[in-house]
This record gives structure tokens, C-alpha cells and sequence, in this order.
């Protein structure tokens, strides 16, 4: 596809400038906005945009008046921009080996090792419990000492509870997520097709995610580009809101004060906000950051691109902000979120008025919560 | 054409290196199948370049270093330990046998044992078969 004025709307831009107020990356990166990019764009054509500092969060098109596509923008010029221009690949490029080896199709697809004998799994479930990369990225990022495979025990302790036995995927791959953001069109077609192949040969009806970036990429980018494929996606916080509105799962409140950080990907992308608000609410009082629900501030990184000091400003800035609330922890939907966090906060650790907060994610809260009774 | 194994071995600068060269020195056989890339540590050797190796057409990865407490830098092979370590629970988890990737400690005079790690490497690999995708 060329790009030009007509795609994405970029050309009905009215230079208002909404968009750079709410766009958390030009709030710290001197050289980088959404409208100056669109407005350069326009006049000059891609050759000299910046192309790794936008986070494709969304947070400008949801103040867009004209309608601009901002982040689907900045994924076709990348698209297109492949061959000149690479984003700085953080954590020595383990992340994209990763995906790029699972797109290769070697290997026999994924081992579980991370279940456990106290989990009810079926075979021939219609339910499906997609695992995503959390089991090898808990092995990356061991030193932040965040546990991703405890996320994927309570989803599915959770689940148990409400009577669901959820499936694993046979040869299931990465998403393809961060390879279709990053412009990396044959790798995330390749994954698609084989995580498609194995959906389709399971005969699953509704596949739950743990990651919203999967839940997104499954349930919306997949249908977009290869037809709809017969399956609900959904995220494990609109499964256990639900359980916890028709009662199936009873979480006790207690004292604590909790604020809650939007994925974008859960939050802009897909439109879920008030479902993890009642799992929070349910668990405790919820207290909202002043910048929350569409114009939530991103975590700071996407697709594992371009962390750089930068990066770690406004992620400091988000936990003090988290912390301003007064709030005892921060909840959040997303394991990235949680990884990109408490990264920050570690490398701040050396500082005295480290920006320190308890991290949690809402499925394991609920999970902890629940078997605290049993 | 049969399929012949393709290996990739890393080798330290300073022990393995030197290794392989006495091997060659000394006339030493060892099969043709193994592609020695020179590293200055095995500790530089990153989870994300086996990862590499086998995503670009590699069937198997030696990773060879020092022996712990001769390492150049006193701990890289430490380090490299660690690493492998990881790298072999990625691999796991990715659905890749462990038992393609080696590590071993080399000494600069050991060229004896280079020649053979490879002669069994390559053997082991060739048991085990090309690497092949699909699902269980």
C-alpha cells in the first residue's frame, strides 16, 4: 500500500494539537509529536520522521476531532521504512529472537511446564486458555523478579473457580503483537497463520487471554486481516468481572486502597475500562490517578522498542502519580505493564525518593483473595 | 543429498579458540559440520544469539569457554554458565530439545578434547535428527 495525504486521515489533520498534549512520549521527547509527524508527513513525506518514539498507545486519536489514525499511521510507515530504519532493540535483541524463531515454525510448540497437578485442565474444552510468551519472558526478565507465570496460574485458578476448564492451544506461537507494530508484516503473517491453524484445529469457541496485547491482536488484528475465524477473544478480567457480577466468584474487601493503570492495548484498543474496576473495586477502594481510563499515561514501552532514559522519565512519573493517590498498590491488567514498571522501579531503586509501589496484577489479587478464605 | 548436521560452536578467545587451533595444529580429525565463530568470552554469548543460531538454519550450538577459575576475565564463564542455564529453559519452553546446546570448558591445551567434543556433538546431533517444527 503507498502511502499518501488520503491514508489514515493523516491528511484532514487541523494542526489543533490535542493530540501532543496527550501523547505521553512528546511530553518528554524533545524532538517528537504526533502532529508535528502528521504535519511533516503531509508536506515533506516520510523521509525524515521519527518512527520509534511513538508507542502507538492511542491516546491521540481518542482526542482526534478530524478522526486521524495516528497509531496505524506510524505502523505503515514503518511498514514501509522497514529496510532503512530499525527501532534500538532492548534487551540485546532477545525478545525479537524469540518471535522470530517461533515464526520460523522450528520447534514443536510450546511446553507447559508451568502447570501445575492443582489445575483443571481439558482436552476437549471449547475454551481456551491462550498462554502467550509470559512463561519465556518470565525466564528474561527473572532479575525484576515479576511473576508472569503466576498471572497465568491465577487466570486459570479463576477460571477452575467458576466452573470453566480451559484447553491449551497445540501449537500455539507468539501473537505476533510487537511484529505487527513494528512493521514486521511477513513474521506477524506467519505467526498468524500458525496460531490460525492451531485455532482452527482445536474447534475452540472462545479463547481467553491473559496479556491484553494478545486479546487484541487475536480477537481484532487477526479478523481484520485474514477474515473472521469463528472465535470470541476475550481478556481474563471481563471472564472474572462477570463471574464476580452473576456471583460465581465472592472476593472479600478489605481496607486497602488500590489505583488502577489502563492497558492501552486493553483500555484504547479494546475498550475495556470498567471490567477490571469492578475486579479492583470488589477487592478494595479504588482511587483514580488523575490521568485514567482513555487518557490513561502508557506504561512506557511497547514491543520492547526504544526503552531508553527517556522512557524511564515518564514511567517515573506515572508511579509518582500512582503514588500521589495515596493508594497502598497499583493494579494493572497487563503484564507488560508490570514488566515495564517495575523495571523502572528498579533501576530508580537507588534513589532516595524512589518512586516505590507495590505492583500487582488484578487476576492474581482476586485469585490471592480468594483462596485467603479457603 | 543426505542431511548433514549444521553446528555452531562459540568459541572463547582465549581457551577454546586456541583450542580448536592446537587441534588443527596437532592434525587432530574432527568433522567438517562445525563452524567456529571466535568470541572474546563465552560470557558475551547471549540467549538471544543461540536463539539466532537456530532460528537460521543451525541444528545445533556449542557453547565452549575456559575452565571455571582460568576465565580471562575471571568471571565471564560464570557469567556464560548462567546464560546457558537460561537460554536452555527458553529453549524448553519453545518446544527445542536442550540436548542441542552444549556447553563445555576448553583449555588452550586441550585440543585433544576439542576434537572430540565435536566428533560426539556432531554424533549426538545427528541421533537427534534435523530441527523440525510442527506441534505434539
Amino acid at each position: 500500500m503507498k502511502l499518501d495525504r488520503e491514508s489514515f486521515n493523516i491528511g484532514s489533520c487541523i494542526g489543533c494539537g490535542h493530540c501532543t498534549f496527550a501523547c505521553p512520549a512528546s511530553h518528554f521527547e524533545r524532538n517528537f509529536s504526533p502532529r508535528g509527524t502528521a504535519e511533516n508527513f503531509v508536506l515533506h513525506g516520510m523521509e525524515r520522521l521519527d518512527l520509534w518514539s511513538c508507542l502507538t498507545c492511542g491516546a491521540c486519536r481518542t482526542v482526534c476531532p478530524e478522526g486521524v489514525e495516528f497509531p496505524s499511521f506510524m505502523r505503515a510507515v514503518r511498514e514501509e521504512r522497514r529496510a532503512t530504519s530499525i527501532p534500538v532493540r532492548s534487551h540485546a535483541g532477545i525478545i525479537d529472537s524469540i518471535r522470530s524463531l517461533d515464526a520460523s515454525g522450528k520447534g514443536i510448540g510450546r511446553s507447559n511446564e508451568w502447570v501445575t497437578e492443582d489445575m483443571h485442565l481439558e482436552g476437549s474444552s471449547d475454551v481456551a486458555l491462550f498462554v502467550g510468551c509470559l512463561p519465556m519472558l518470565d525466564v528474561v526478565f527473572k532479575d525484576l523478579k515479576v511473576d508472569l507465570v503466576g498471572i497465568l496460574r491465577s487466570a486459570v485458578y479463576i477460571l477452575n473457580e467458576m466452573g470453566i476448564r480451559p484447553r491449551l492451544l497445540d501449537g500455539e506461537r507468539c501473537c505476533g503483537h510487537d511484529a505487527y507494530w513494528l512493521g514486521e508484516m511477513d513474521t506477524f503473517d506467519r505467526l498468524a497463520r500458525m496460531n490460525l491453524d492451531a485455532i482452527g484445529r482445536s474447534k475452540v469457541k472462545t479463547i481467553i487471554t491473559v496479556c491484553p496485547e494478545c486479546s487484541n491482536t487475536l480477537g481484532q488484528i487477526y479478523p481484520e486481516r485474514f477474515g473472521d475465524g469463528g472465535y470470541k477473544v476475550m481478556h481474563i478480567a471481563e471472564v472474572a468481572a462477570k463471574g464476580i457480577e452473576d456471583g460465581t466468584l465472592e472476593a472479600e474487601r478489605d481496607e486497602a486502597v488500590y489505583t488502577y493503570q489502563d492497558p492501552c492495548r486493553l483500555g484504547r484498543h479494546s475498550g475495556v475500562y470498567d471490567e477490571p474496576r469492578e475486579i479492583v473495586s470488589a477487592l478494595g477502594k479504588l482511587k483514580e490517578m488523575p490521568r485514567n481510563r482513555e487518557m490513561a499515561a502508557c506504561c512506557g514501552s511497547t514491543c520492547f522498542a526504544q526503552c531508553d532514559h527517556i522512557v524511564k522519565k515518564w514511567q517515573v512519573a506515572r508511579l509518582e502519580e500512582a503514588r500521589g493517590t495515596g493508594a497502598d498498590a497499583l493494579m494493572t491488567a497487563c503484564p507488560k505493564c508490570m514488566i515495564h514498571l517495575s523495571c523502572a522501579q528498579k533501576d530508580f531503586g537507588t534513589y532516595k525518593d524512589r518512586p516505590k509501589i507495590p505492583l500487582k496484577d488484578v487476576s492474581v489479587a482476586l485469585a490471592e483473595n480468594i483462596r485467603r478464605r479457603e | 543429498m543426505t542431511w548433514e548436521p549444521t553446528i555452531i560452536a562459540f568459541c572463547c578467545n582465549w581457551c577454546a579458540y586456541a583450542g580448536a587451533d592446537l587441534a588443527g595444529v596437532t592434525r587432530l580429525q574432527y568433522p567438517s559440520n562445525i563452524k567456529i565463530l571466535r568470541v572474546m568470552c563465552s560470557g558475551r554469548v547471549e540467549p538471544g544469539m543461540v536463539l539466532k543460531c537456530f532460528e537460521n538454519g543451525a541444528d545445533g550450538v556449542m557453547v565452549l569457554g575456559c575452565h571455571i577459575g582460568d576465565c580471562h576475565y575471571k568471571i565471564g564463564n560464570r557469567k556464560a554458565e548462567a546464560r546457558v542455564t537460561d537460554t536452555k529453559r527458553l529453549l524448553a519452553l519453545m518446544g527445542i530439545s536442550e540436548e542441542r546446546l552444549l556447553l563445555k570448558w576448553i583449555s588452550a591445551s586441550e585440543g585433544a578434547l576439542f576434537a572430540e567434543t565435536g566428533r560426539d556433538f556432531v554424533e549426538r546431533i545427528r541421533a537427534l535428527g534435523p530441527l523440525k517444527g510442527g506441534f505434539k
